[in-house]
């Protein structure tokens, strides 16, 4: 199974990020030695962690061929009801439990706009990503809030073992999980079926409705999990955490292999490009370029694994299909 | 040719000489009732609760609002109808006038116009050979460039605002006609005014419908897709460097991120409005009446006092109302879980993939 | 009909099996059903019954309300009147799902399954094998290999179902329904993609199931399969019931007559027809079977048509229809074209005025070829020549350029576009190609050439206005001489017949005033009247000296059209054939090899 896993793996069409992954790796630790230090690369676990357990998230979303842009404002709104409740004292177990029930129920919401109410995906979390935002603008009135409660950033940054930050171990458990429901349960198949073809689907007697709302709902939640992450790591709060996230995770998704059409979806190839997007980020800054052109290299590293994928399959196709 | 008409009802026949004459069909489909209704029933509210809305001096405030995002929606409109994205306007809003600024700042008036709707040009000259040439689909290419472009003007600025000082430009970008009606209000008429004569009378317009409705039948019925997509992003990157550099004249300053989340703004404007996003058919006045809603939302919310913040709950709420207007009655289901039961088709409620996006990589692949 | 081959596996497929034919109950049956849609009555008062093992036909026209009664029975629609009863009981479907459960599946004519999802992903789609929520996929896999192979497919269940063939992925959809248990399957169409060998093995397959109990409603419109397979049969017209019979009862020509009622008398001889299709069947069958021992057969093949030896096309053949005055140079010449591994030393010539057929079954390179004359593929070798110039046609705009327009076989994909009214669609390249040619004294004149150019590029930019009168006096007048039967101009193409929307294709071929035409199967989910009309259309084409290639795998339809034709096999021409001195059988015989 290892075998017939890495074979798919380098066959798909991710190869591109886990090649461009080990190559940043690599060219970054011989530039600078610095790179390579555990606090560097702490960081960079910690944060492809964060923004990989959301890409796993997006990825089912993808993969049913619907978008979730509201990612960004859960993490957000997450974050910042898990620094309120701390501040009221309440205790850490509590908050994270009622942090990740809140992602579930934005989830739910989402799904239920999208199902009951007929709304294209890309309208329906185009709108609750703005209310939740004003939510979040309202609750926090534009100020930070600040966290400090200690175990709560222990419980992310701390290492196990002295080279594993927990966050990596709250990734490898989510991808555990989103990987066994996506490939081994029949909802996974479903929400792969329905992207693929949605016909298709229904024909087969797939319930589209319980499908849908289940992945915004999975999506919710590793949003709300990347949020507390984010909250814990960083201490202080407010309105933009997880601005733009949800570009970032779809970016991450797409770099790492799953395709917008849907269908499928390439849940190690999300995780690579996490990482890929955390070690640009950590190396630029360690070679000292200004954090200014981290953008500007993700988004030349989207733009060309995506055209070396067009090319690769191009090749392939007959015809002369145009874009 | 006339034979046809007298055989119908002299009423009809007037209507269908009437349609014909004004030329673009102002009617009044489904799609388009939500924007209509949301915006009666504001207006309304508005002359109850907070009448000071109706002086000139407001007006003249709503009406520079929806110029704005009104300009860049116009582009996007476009792009949509022909099954595509443009999300790298918020990027495109930020370095276009700050290219100007920064090569031309001391400079006239007209050359920072100019240099703001060509850069504009080239950035959507850009985007248009990442999608023609380099195959990538819409919507991530725009994604990317997203990425680029802002990283880019952050590079230029330094992270700075730059200030813009020169009178026209300023003027441009506040200034109205008779305090009532701005500059950019006036310009966004005329954008309007174009893309409508683009759609509706030019070719062009024609392949885009095209596109967007059957690309794959587009192209082997000769129409040259990739010159169409190219030319839509430049024409949506010219308009977003024009509405940039306006921007930058009421706000005074360029700032690499003055137009947050305008792609998403402009495409909830277009969407509002009553265009499909799957591409095909759209709607102009839909999108200038969606992006007029928007405006008097925000407008409304101060004037009666709420807190600005309430902005962003009462956006995502029209977005969804104008949607579900948009749906019922007259046979649009609110509830498509009956499938097949009623005999009609339902839409694929979850496809968010844009035609251009889906025609790259749902072709069979050869075996 | 008794299975054709000693099969050691009349075997159980798991299947719930019934009693035999001719049982009390039936498996499935409708009584009284109607339906309408929007006020209009598409069905009225139908019954139908399925019996157990035995193979029901249902054929009519397209519009006599097959479909509806299909969707009726599957789940898909609810009558308005009239009730369903399954092995005596009383049902009414709420959605496909219950009908499904049921023990109902249908395999619609667009194939339900996933692309993009493996084989056995698919197979078990909505029925996956579950422990504790965790699917067993190593069970699922060894009972999707097992039912393929007894189906007659051999498939790695890993792969990826998008990446087969239609033919095989039919199998996937129907070994889906045999895990799931079904005791009815109704059949839409499921043999328009499908070549020679796959339709006799689909029919193994059919024959195989209807030996386990089930109770199969074949529809289709290919009428020779009907009385192949079919142990009854029932035609419907306009949405009513004309008959069911028992298929030894009646013959093709009555089925034909039922399904045109009033109409028959467009076709000229309707027993000729009936006959015509018998024949091809019995050729086709033995060409079938030649396949199988192929060897004494090829040496047949260098006599087969006395005098006239099969030549790989030379463009000077005596051909009787050539226009006379062969000074001008052909309107289209192939000459040793290749192109990747599908098309191989491809010579082809068609004159002015001369309709030349293309035949070949599914996978013969028949529509690659047609591909490479308009732009759609790349040519690797050899050259085209139009009107004696070389071209290279890149793209299809550079095809239309050259005056070259393309009909495709697939209209809804490659053809209309949904969301433009018709006048639209018929006018699309109505300026476009114009646009391409050179005013006449260019070559003469350096400033009018220079005029010219510039003009075709601004033309090329799209940024031009559109001429509405003159399109709205072009569209009027095709649509009278084509007879396209619209309300409106600017109704929406889509709710048009299918006759009628090929009809508006040939008005936007025609208003481009093309050189060449190529058309692919040009009257596909076309009914009867309307293929008539369209026959008439390219006559009429050919009459004004436009060049047209006619791809079809109707042979009957190629003889109707075309003074020559050339048979295509495996990517190569095999043959050409001249219409007076070739017969069916031949053709059919160069086809199958």
């Amino acid at each position: 199974m290892i075998l017939r896993t890495s074979k798919r793996v380098l066959a798909a069409d991710s190869a591109a990020a886990v090649i461009a992954a080990a190559g940043v790796f690599v060219a970054f630790s011989l530039i600078n030695s610095h790179f390579l230090t555990r606090l560097n690369i702490d960081g960079i676990i910690v944060a492809a962690s964060i923004s990989a357990i959301t890409g796993l998230g997006m990825t089912l979303v993808i993969a049913m061929r619907a978008l979730d842009l509201s990612v960004g404002s859960i993490m957000g709104l997450a974050a910042i009801i898990a620094a309120h409740l701390l501040g009221e004292g309440v205790p850490l177990g509590l908050v994270i439990i009622a942090g990740l029930a809140v992602g579930c129920g934005l989830g739910l919401i989402n799904g239920l706009l999208i199902t009951m109410l007929g709304l294209p995906s890309f309208v329906a979390t185009l709108a609750t990503l703005s209310m939740i935002l004003g939510v979040e603008l309202l609750i926090t009135q534009g100020q930070t809030i600040s966290i400090h409660n200690i175990g709560f950033n222990k419980l992310v940054v701390t290492n196990i073992g002295g080279f594993l930050p927990v966050a990596a171990v709250v990734a490898a458990a989510v991808f555990a999980v989103v990987w066994l429901i996506f490939h081994r349960t029949p909802f996974g198949r479903h929400v792969a079926a329905i992207g693929g073809d949605e016909r298709a689907a229904v024909g087969a007697g797939i319930n589209i409705m319980a499908v849908t709302i289940g992945t915004f709902v999975l999506v919710g939640f590793c949003a709300a999990l990347s949020g507390l992450m984010t909250g814990a790591q960083l201490q202080n709060v407010d309105s933009t955490i997880g601005a733009n996230a949800e570009l970032t995770a779809i970016a991450v998704v797409v770099v790492g292999g799953t395709s917008l059409t849907g269908g499928r979806g390439n849940l190690f190839g999300t995780v690579c490009a996490a990482g890929l997007l955390a070690a640009i980020e950590a190396g630029l800054n360690v070679v000292n370029v200004s954090s200014l052109y981290d953008d500007l290299v993700f988004g030349g590293i989207l733009i060309i694994a995506l055209m070396v994928d067009g090319l690769r399959r191009g090749s392939r196709r007959r015809g002369t299909l145009v874009t | 040719m006339k034979d046809d008409a007298v055989q119908v009802d002299s009423n009809r026949a007037r209507l269908a000489v009437l349609k014909h004459t004004i030329g673009g069909r102002m009617r009044f489909p489904r799609e388009r009732r939500g924007v209509w209704i949301l915006n009666a029933a504001l207006l309304v509210v508005l002359a109850f609760e907070a009448p000071t809305f109706y002086t000139a001096g407001n007006i003249e405030t709503v009406l520079g609002d929806t110029a704005i995002l009104g300009i860049v929606a116009a582009g996007m409109t476009v792009l949509i109808m022909a099954g595509a994205f443009d999300l790298s306007v918020t990027s495109i809003m930020g370095l276009a006038p700050i290219v100007a600024v920064s090569v031309a700042g001391d400079g006239s008036g007209l050359s920072l116009l100019l240099l703001s709707v060509l850069t504009g040009v080239g950035l959507g000259v850009v985007n248009g050979l990442v999608v023609t040439r380099g195959r990538v689909a819409p919507f991530v290419a725009t994604l990317g460039t997203l990425f680029v472009f802002g990283s880019i003007a952050d590079i230029i600025s330094k992270g700075n605002a730059l200030v813009v000082t020169n009178p026209t430009v300023l003027r441009l970008g506040t200034g109205s006609v008779g305090q009532l009606v701005p500059y950019s209000f006036l310009i966004m008429i005329a954008v309007f005014g174009m893309c409508h004569v683009l759609l509706r009378r030019l070719h062009l317009g024609r392949w885009v419908r095209a596109a967007g409705s059957n690309l794959r039948a587009a192209h082997v019925g000769g129409i040259d897709v990739r010159w169409v997509y190219f030319a839509l992003f430049v024409i949506s990157g010219a308009l977003t460097g024009l509405a940039g550099i306006l921007l930058s004249g009421y706000l005074s300053s360029a700032d690499a991120t003055q137009a947050p989340n305008y792609n998403l703004n402009a495409i909830a404007v277009v969407v509002v409005g009553g265009t499909s996003l799957r591409g095909g058919e759209g709607t102009l006045v839909g999108t200038a009446l969606a992006a007029w809603l928007f405006a008097v939302v925000g407008n409304g919310l101060v004037l009666l006092g709420v807190n600005s913040y309430w902005q962003y709950v009462a956006t995502g709420i029209i977005v969804i109302l104008a949607l579900i207007l948009g749906k019922v009655g007259f046979g649009g289901e609110i509830w498509p879980r009956r499938r097949g039961i009623s005999g009609g088709a339902p839409p694929q409620s979850l496809d968010v993939a844009p035609t251009a996006a889906a025609a790259v990589d749902s072709a069979p692949s050869d075996v | 009909m008794a299975p054709t081959e000693e099969d050691p596996l009349v075997a159980d497929l798991g299947v719930k099996g019934e009693e035999a034919p001719g049982a009390a109950v039936p498996a499935l049956r409708a009584s009284r059903l109607c339906k309408s849609f929007d006020g209009v009555e598409v069905l009225h008062g139908v019954d139908v019954e399925l019996r157990s093992g035995e193979v029901h036909a249902l054929v009519g026209e397209n519009g006599a309300g097959k479909s509806t009664l299909i969707n009726l029975l599957s789940g898909r629609l609810r009558p308005d009147a009239g009730h369903v009863e399954l092995n005596g009981q009383p049902v009414e479907f709420r959605n496909p799902l219950a009908a499904r459960r049921a023990g109902i599946s249908v395999i619609a004519q667009e194939l339900e399954v996933v692309p993009t999802l493996t084989v056995v992903e698919n197979v078990f789609l909505g029925s996956e094998p579950t422990k504790f929520g965790i699917v067993r996929w190593r069970d699922a896999r060894r009972r999707a290999v097992n039912t393929l192979s007894e189906l007659g497919l051999d498939a790695d269940p890993d792969r990826a179902v998008g990446a087969m063939g239609v033919a095989d992925q039919q199998l996937v959809e129907i070994a889906k329904a045999v895990v799931g248990q079904f005791g009815v399957l109704i059949m839409d169409e499921p043999t328009s993609a499908l070549n020679l060998e796959e339709v006799e093995r689909l029919f193994r397959v059919v024959r195989r199931l209807k030996a386990d109990g089930v109770a199969v409603l074949y529809v289709s419109h290919r009428l020779w399969e009907v009385f192949d397979l079919a142990d009854r049969v029932t035609v419907v017209r306009d949405g009513n019931l004309i008959f069911t019979k028992s298929i030894a009862e009646t013959n093709i020509g009555a089925a034909i007559r039922a399904m045109l009622g009033s109409k028959s008398s467009l076709v000229t001889d309707v027993a000729q027809v009936g006959r015509e299709i018998e024949r091809e069947v019995a050729a086709a069958r033995q060409g079938a079977h030649r396949n199988e021992s192929s060897v004494p057969e090829r040496s047949e093949m260098g006599r087969a048509a006395p005098g006239r030896a099969p030549r790989s096309g030379d463009g000077q053949g005596p051909v009787s229809d050539t226009p006379e005055g062969n000074k001008r140079p052909p309107a289209v010449e192939l000459e040793g074209v290749h192109s990747g591994s599908l098309l191989s030393d491809i010579n082809l010539t068609v004159h002015d005025g001369e309709v030349v057929g293309l035949a070949g079954v599914l996978g013969s390179g028949r529509t690659e070829l047609c591909e490479t004359m308009c732009g759609l593929r790349k040519v690797d070798t050899g050259t085209i020549r139009l009107r004696g110039v070389r071209a290279r046609l890149r793209e299809p705009k550079e095809a239309l350029a050259h005056g070259v327009f393309a009909l495709s076989e697939d209209r809804k994909s490659e053809g209309i576009f949904g969301h433009l009214d018709v006048r639209e669609n018929v006018v699309l390249n109505f300026d476009a190609a114009r646009g391409e040619r050179m005013p006449a004294d260019a070559a003469s004149n350096p400033v009018r050439a220079w005029a010219g150019k510039a003009a075709v590029l601004i033309r090329k930019t799209g940024l031009t206005w559109v001429r509405a009168r003159a399109e709205r006096r072009a569209f009027d007048s095709a649509r009278a001489s084509l007879g396209i039967r619209c309300s409106r101009p600017d109704e929406r193409i889509t709710a048009l017949s299918g006759g009628n929307q090929q009809k508006a294709l040939f008005a936007r071929a025609a208003l481009t005033r093309p050189a060449v035409l190529v058309l692919s199967e040009p009257t596909r989910g076309v009914d009867v009247g309307a293929k008539e009309e369209i026959y008439t259309a390219i006559d009429g084409f050919a009459g004004e000296g436009i060049a047209i290639i006619v791809s079809s795998a109707e042979i009957s339809e190629l003889m109707r059209l075309a003074a020559r034709i050339y048979v295509i096999r495996n990517g190569r021409i095999v043959a050409q054939v001249a219409r007076e001195e070739a017969s069916e059988e031949q053709i059919l015989r160069y086809m199958a090899g």
